[in-house]
């Protein structure tokens, strides 16, 4: 994967997996308002993220794109070591 | 109740790969003497066992066999 690319995934990855934790963690802390609006700040990051990624490098979650584009090749498991 | 999403949940990097034995690991899968599959028996057929130590046997396998495999 070019490094671009890995990049930019791995930012989004880190943005989805902030909001999860913050997330769960209102599971227990519901009335937790710093929790509450950092939910929403990565939310927010991981959707424009996801944008931006899916425009360039094509679908990663559905219902992004037409099924031709959601088939195509690579799949995350298909990479080659740099 | 589940969603695929297209890419890994965490960045992958293998130091030294090893295509035999991931082949080893990956038939305990989906291959024809698969451990999961295996385990998916037993948990439904414990249902139909008349034998009250046979539905505890079936039940601790099948429960010890999916928890490590299910990770």
């Amino acid at each position: 994967m070019d490094k671009c690319r890995e990049a930019l995934l791995l930012k989004l990855s880190a943005a989805q997996f902030a909001a999860w934790e913050m997330h769960i963690f209102l599971d227990t802390h519901p009335n937790n308002r710093e929790a509450l609006e950092l939910r929403e700040k990565y939310t927010k990051e991981f959707n424009e993220l996801k944008r931006e990624y899916e425009t360039k490098y094509g679908p990663l979650y559905y219902p992004s794109g037409t099924p031709n584009q959601w088939l195509a090749n690579p799949w995350p498991w298909d990479y080659e070591e740099d | 109740m589940w969603s695929y999403n297209k890419k890994l949940q965490y960045p992958v990097k293998i130091k030294n790969p090893n295509p035999k034995f991931a082949q080893i690991i990956i038939s305990q899968y989906g291959g024809p003497d698969g451990e999961m599959a295996a385990s998916l028996r037993y948990l439904s057929q414990r249902y139909s066992m008349p034998y009250p130590e046979l539905k505890g046997l079936l039940t601790d396998i099948g429960t010890s066999v999916s928890k490590p495999t299910l990770l």
